[in-house]
């Protein structure tokens, strides 16, 4: 018997005892039996090698496991023990199974009554009620819920509270439970509602201011109508010189005053973001017409030249609000003129690019007059400011225009720029993009007055003119106006009586003022339009009105009324402004 | 198709060979230990002028139900409907580069009717991953590969492959079979099982690995083995690494082909890409018979054909494991296809084939791979 065989073959061998002859014949047995043991060995001791290490391995992953698991929570519960706000965790029934410190913080109960307890116990609405509705526990019909509401605390207080929850799912989708988070907002609700309270106060206050203005604007404007008017037939009187020159003054200061009438009118509407812009077709060389005519004059009497320079391929007819482009040109215009005292005062309007109908329109305008200077550049764009505080005394002005235009170019989408040169000039322009319209204008050449001479013209002769008016004042300008443009006409101090007069007369037209005793402009035109006489129908009927809003603007339509002049008049625009009315009448 | 089986001895028994055809294939899996491998080559390409050689070195020859050591088994096939050619590739003209010497291969072997390719490589400095996706580049999909990477017993020191009348290492050599009616089976299984925790790979350039969780690899090897350390490389084969990464969804195995003390470093038969997780693996002798039956099952059923012809191709590292019980799963896969089926093959350091016929070709260990043949 081999001395190397494994022990336990060893063993067998001598227990079995077999004689030497058998044990030679079965000796490669043996041997492969022994081979067998021996790996088995070496195979057990392998795998309780592998099963120490791995044990180890195992042990030592543990413990990290267990030491990261201990940080992290260690963190998590320092982290929500130290954050202002409220975290929770809620069973599926709505009790409490988490609260973090700031519970107790907010609400006054300890966090230790709580656990296990419905929530609604400690969440009580405004009549002190349970607050058991915040939460569909049955149908568990969301995944979040965020909402904020009035809750009283342990102390019988009211604290604002802005609550949110989320479903806490399992890996297979089964709800667990729920996490959430409760913030106090009362600070800010507070904050809130003072506001609102303060915005209501503030818009009350602004509306008061509004209807202050415009109620003022329109008291101011009717007596001023008079004066404009008066001051514009007296010098039409051949007045002696000396009176002329008080004449002048008063002509001057009069528009001076409506001007600034209408410039606080328009800053307030531009402040408050009531302003509109219109969007109508409208003839660009009208505007510059009516620029030319309106400071003709008043450069000639300066010896200034006033030149408008066109680029030639502008077209002539833009889509737009006129009436703003005009304001902006004007007060530029006239501010040139006004700080000019020798050259020129140039208005040259450029093309820089077309894109189809869109235009880019540059509008330059520049004088020769006393220029800004650097440091006061930027002043001058604020409302009531001029370069110098002597500039008001020396040259008039409210100090608004250009803070006006200003806005009105933003609100526009452009920008007024400004270049200048102490004693040389100022050059102010701005680009708009205008949108060419297909509409063609017919107007234009009819509305070619000669300004000059419109007072001998006798285009208004033998015309019927109904004029509704119960300011005894208005109706004495109005006489006097359309008199001398050998009108035929007939004043009716209210509505009612317009009315009457319509139905037995035929007129060429109605001048019909919209405030006024027994019965309103507005009701007044609705009827004549109704009334049977055929020719009523459409005759234009012309609200002369110092109520300017967009407003009136809009509701002229509903009564029937055509269209809107302003008061005060200025008595060339009035003769031009019938006359192309009347003219219109007829191409009809 | 016909076939000729023979276990070859000696030098001697070439000529107690009687075939009654005349074979077109030689399939020869040779012993490092049988003595005379190249005169019994080249005596054999002499005598079958016409017939193609291609074998390689074992960690044990499979012949039947029989799984031997110091032998060659020898089998001769004369297939009717399918063409043949074999082509080879030398590593040293490839720069040692694996992926280049497949897509070499692969490119010769390329043509109409090619279905399959069976390849036998050099089993020591071949990356045996790179080789296959090299096979893979440029060949259509329908066309099949499997095959596996010579053995030298345990001892990892020397391997070769037999190749027309040249015994040579460093090379690969490819059969090509080219057919419209030849039905392929093939199947790849292994048994082992994972344990312990899970590692991440965080250095390693291609198939060397340096570091697992940050620590020296070699170090946690060898402590694992225990008193087997002293036994490296041969004793690695009893720890595989179970790999997944973002290829290898479902993990593939890896076996240990050499180690270098001074880097620390263990030299695998197929990549172990850095950022890729692996687990040790564990083996139980019963769950490896089981797996080879598997392995069995799932190649027979990939085909309706009776199967004629079957190579099974296992890795050394279940021969250790199983030692005296090892002719236990040969026989396992026998049972299942029957016995009207040939069987060959012999223990590799490396099996290449699908998963199964869904999956794309790949490099194993530790399983059984089957590749079977039907006209």
């Amino acid at each position: 018997m081999s001395n190397n065989y494994h022990r336990l073959l060893k063993r067998q061998l001598k227990k079995i005892d077999l004689d030497d002859g058998t044990l030679d014949l079965i000796t490669p047995l043996l041997r492969l039996v022994n081979d067998a043991y021996m790996a088995y060995d070496r195979d057990m001791e392998q795998v309780e090698n592998v099963l120490e290490i791995s044990s180890q391995e195992l042990f030592q992953a543990n413990q990290q496991l267990k030491n990261s698991v201990e940080s992290i929570s260690g963190q998590l519960s320092k982290v929500a023990g130290n954050i202002k706000d409220v975290i929770f965790e809620m069973d599926l029934n709505g009790n409490w199974s988490y609260l973090n410190p700031a519970w107790r913080k907010l609400t006054g109960y300890m966090v230790k009554d709580c656990l296990g307890k419905p929530y609604y116990q400690f969440l009580k609405d405004d009549k002190g009620n349970d607050f058991k509705d915040l939460i569909d526990l049955k149908t568990h019909n969301f995944s979040t819920i965020s909402k904020s509401f009035k809750s009283q605390i342990i102390t019988g207080e009211y604290k604002w509270l802005d609550f949110s929850l989320k479903v806490i799912m399992s890996e297979d989708g089964k709800i667990e439970g729920y996490i959430g988070a409760i913030v106090d907002i009362s600070k800010i609700k507070e904050t809130e509602l003072a506001l609102i309270e303060a915005k209501e106060k503030e818009s009350m206050a602004n509306k008061a201011k509004d209807e202050f203005l415009t109620t003022m604007s329109h008291e101011i404007r009717t007596p001023l109508n008079a004066v404009i008017g008066i001051s514009h037939l007296l010098i039409l009187e051949n007045p002696k010189m000396e009176q002329m020159e008080n004449l002048s003054t008063l002509k001057h200061s009069s528009e001076h005053l409506l001007c600034l009438v209408n410039d606080i009118l328009d800053f307030n509407k531009i402040a408050s973001g009531q302003l509109e812009l219109e969007n109508r077709d409208f003839n660009l060389n009208q505007v510059l017409n009516g620029l030319q005519s309106i400071f003709h004059n008043s450069a000639k009497e300066k010896d200034i030249r006033l030149l408008v320079k066109k680029d030639t391929s502008l077209p002539k007819m833009f889509i737009g609000d006129s009436t703003r482009l005009s304001q902006i040109l004007t007060n530029l215009v006239s501010n040139a003129i006004k700080f000019t005292e020798e050259g020129k005062v140039m208005v040259d309007i450029e093309v820089l690019g077309v894109e189809g109908d869109s235009y880019l329109v540059e509008f330059v305008i520049s004088d020769t007059g006393i220029g800004i200077p650097e440091d006061k550049k930027d002043k001058i764009f604020l409302s009531f400011a001029q370069a110098n505080s002597d500039t008001t005394r020396k040259y008039g002005g409210t100090g608004l225009g250009l803070a006006i235009c200003k806005r009105l170019l933003e609100i526009m989408d452009s920008d007024l720029k400004l270049e200048s040169q102490v004693g040389k000039g100022s050059t102010f322009s701005f680009k708009l993009k205008l949108q060419r319209s297909g509409v063609t204008d017919y107007q234009e050449d009819a509305n070619a007055f000669d300004v000059k001479s419109i007072h001998e013209q006798d285009n208004l002769k033998g015309t019927r003119i109904l004029v509704a008016e119960d300011n005894k004042v208005n109706i004495m300008v109005i006489e006097k106006f359309l008199s001398k443009w050998q009108v035929d006409f007939d004043i009716a101090e209210n509505g009612l009586i317009a009315l009457n007069k319509a139905m037995e007369n035929t007129y060429d037209m109605i001048l019909m003022d919209l405030q006024m005793p027994v019965m309103n402009g507005f009701e007044a035109s609705k009827a004549i339009r109704e009334s049977n006489n055929p020719l009523n129908k459409v005759m234009p009927i012309y609200a002369l009105s110092a109520s300017t809003g967009m407003d009136t603007k809009n509701q002229l339509g509903k009564y029937g009324i055509d269209g809107l002049i302003c008061k005060p008049f200025n008595p060339t625009e009035l003769f031009k402004t019938l006359t192309s009315i009347l003219q219109q009448k007829y191409v009809q | 198709m016909k076939i000729y089986q023979h276990k070859i001895l000696h030098l001697e028994d070439l000529d107690k060979m009687d075939l009654d055809f005349i074979p077109d294939v030689f399939f020869l899996f040779a012993s490092p230990t049988f003595i005379g491998t190249e005169e019994f080559v080249s005596k054999l390409a002499d005598k079958f002028e016409n017939a193609n050689l291609i074998g390689c070195s074992t960690a044990g020859e499979i012949l039947g139900n029989e799984v031997m050591d110091s032998t060659i088994a020898l089998t001769a096939v004369k297939f009717e409907k399918t063409k043949l050619r074999i082509e080879e590739v030398d590593l040293v003209s490839c720069n040692l580069d694996s992926f280049e010497a497949g897509k070499a291969i692969s490119g010769k072997l390329k043509g109409p009717d090619l279905r399959h390719i069976f390849v036998l490589s050099d089993g020591l400095i071949v990356n045996g991953a790179e080789l296959v996706k090299g096979l893979h580049r440029d060949l259509d999909k329908s066309v099949s590969i499997t095959g596996g990477l010579a053995g030298d017993c345990s001892n990892f020191e020397n391997t070769f492959v037999i190749s027309g009348n040249q015994v040579a290492s460093k090379k690969i050599v490819a059969l090509g079979l080219y057919s419209s009616e030849l039905s392929i089976g093939f199947a790849s299984k292994g048994g082992w099982d994972s344990f312990g925790i899970e590692r991440l790979v965080t250095k390693s350039t291609d198939n060397v690995l340096y570091e697992l969780d940050g620590q020296p690899a070699l170090d946690l090897y060898k402590s694992f083995l225990g008193e087997l350390a002293k036994d490296l490389p041969g004793s690695g084969l009893l720890f595989p690494l179970s790999m997944r990464d973002e290829d290898n969804q479902i993990p593939v195995v890896r076996t240990i082909l050499s180690i270098d003390e001074k880097k620390g470093s263990l030299t695998f038969a197929g990549n172990i890409p850095q950022g890729s997780y692996v687990r040790l693996m564990k083996a139980n002798i019963d769950r490896i018979i089981g797996g080879a039956e598997q392995s069995a099952v799932i190649a027979k059923n990939s085909t309706k054909d009776q199967h004629q012809l079957a190579f099974l191709i296992s890795c050394v590292g279940r021969r250790l494991v199983m030692k005296q019980l090892v002719e236990e799963e040969v026989e396992a896969v026998n049972e299942v296809f029957g016995d009207k089926i040939y069987t060959t093959g012999f223990y590799s350091y490396g099996e290449i084939a699908p998963f199964d016929k869904f999956s794309p070709c790949t490099l194993h260990n530790q399983t059984m791979t089957i590749t079977t043949f039907s006209e």
